[in-house]
């Protein structure tokens, strides 16, 4: 996932009290998980983005929709965060919100995140050599933050602060239309 | 006059009242008074009339003179001047000669110039010509090249994608490779 670009100090603000709450609760890693795939689940489908940020529809039928995803899927503290959001109309920051608490957590390890997008699904096994083989390569304590995107088309593309490791097909044919053009 | 009326009337009236004996049929008074008053009508004739006439006819003959001296003058100077003028119209003729053979040799240099310029500019006209025409045929040549390779990367893209979507193993094998061998070879370069 690339670095925020909308409002980040106010998604910075929001992140790093959910970060203290859930750190208080020795959850953070996994509040900041449930933040992140909910995030990416929100960048995948318009119809959620625009139901959650839609003010014509009530904010109790919004926060219940929130309630509905996440009641069996996230913990009490992830699920009452974003039904926050959604009721202080902030649903389109979530995104930014959900890296910037990854960041958060990860430096609470000394670790940096590396926002990893692939056409597929990567199994746990995958990220865990994955978050090696990184760590070898840039001398970093690297956490991966998965996530699938299809524009990818094959290969994995990972990002770390400004630096995009790029091994997708996506960006093989962009070369090969390069060489042809 | 008055005079020499005078003295012939008397001469004649005395010659004519006294009758001589010798060769004279008259009266020699007569001859004697009338050649005395043919001497006095001569030497009157010597003393006033005849330097006149002279003098009329000299101032005749200076005038005429001097006349034909102008017209000497006036005859040699329109020679000089025919003269001038004919050597004038020499000048003329070799000037205009000479004008007109410069005109030539200005005229061929120039033509000549007007060529040279023309086969320059002709030949820079065609050199240009050329390089446009190369570079529209390599402008051309690179805009196909990049349409083809459009069409062919489109076509790849489509195709690898509609493969890939439908084919995990390639896809975790992609993963995979990307984990093993990509990643370090991309934070190499």
């Amino acid at each position: 996932m690339p670095p925020a670009t909308s409002t980040p100090t106010t998604a910075q603000q929001y992140a790093q009290s959910l970060a203290e709450i859930a750190q208080a609760e020795g959850c953070l890693d996994e509040v900041a998980d449930e933040v992140f795939r909910f995030a990416r689940a929100l960048a995948g489908s318009d119809e959620l983005r625009e139901a959650l940020s839609d003010r014509r529809i009530p904010a109790s039928r919004r926060q219940q929709i929130v309630e509905d995803l996440l009641s069996e899927r996230a913990k009490p503290i992830t699920a009452g965060f974003i039904s926050l959001l959604v009721v202080a109309e902030r649903a389109k920051e979530i995104e930014a919100m959900a890296q910037a608490l990854a960041d958060y957590a990860a430096r609470s390890k000394s670790a940096e995140v590396a926002y990893v997008r692939s056409a597929v699904v990567l199994t746990a096994e995958q990220v865990s050599r994955l978050e090696q083989a990184l760590s070898e390569v840039t001398g970093l304590n690297i956490e991966v933050k998965a996530s699938v995107d299809a524009n990818v088309l094959g290969g994995v593309v990972a990002t770390i602060g400004d630096t995009v490791i790029d091994g997708s097909v996506r960006s093989r044919l962009a070369k090969l239309r390069d060489t042809f053009v | 006059m008055g005079l020499i009326g005078t003295l012939v009337s008397s001469a004649s009236v005395l010659a004519a009242e006294a009758p001589n004996e010798i060769f004279f049929p008259g009266d020699i008074n007569e001859f004697y008074w009338g050649s005395l008053a043919f001497l006095v009508v001569v030497a009157f004739l010597m003393w006033k009339v005849f330097p006149a006439v002279r003098r009329m006819m000299r101032a005749s003959s200076d005038r005429i003179a001097a006349e034909l001296q102008a017209a000497e003058t006036t005859r040699a100077q329109s020679e000089q001047r025919t003269v001038s003028l004919k050597q004038q119209l020499g000048d003329i003729d070799r000037k205009k000669a000479e004008l007109l053979e410069e005109s030539r040799q200005v005229a061929a240099d120039l033509e000549s110039d007007l060529m040279a310029r023309a086969e320059v500019e002709a030949q820079d006209v065609r050199s240009r010509g050329e390089a446009e025409v190369e570079l529209m045929r390599r402008q051309a040549t690179a805009d196909l090249q990049a349409e083809v390779g459009s069409w062919v990367a489109g076509a790849a893209e489509v195709l690898i994608a509609e493969v890939l979507q439908a084919d995990e193993q390639t896809q975790n094998e992609l993963v995979e490779d990307y984990i093993n061998r990509d990643l370090r070879q991309l934070t190499q370069v």
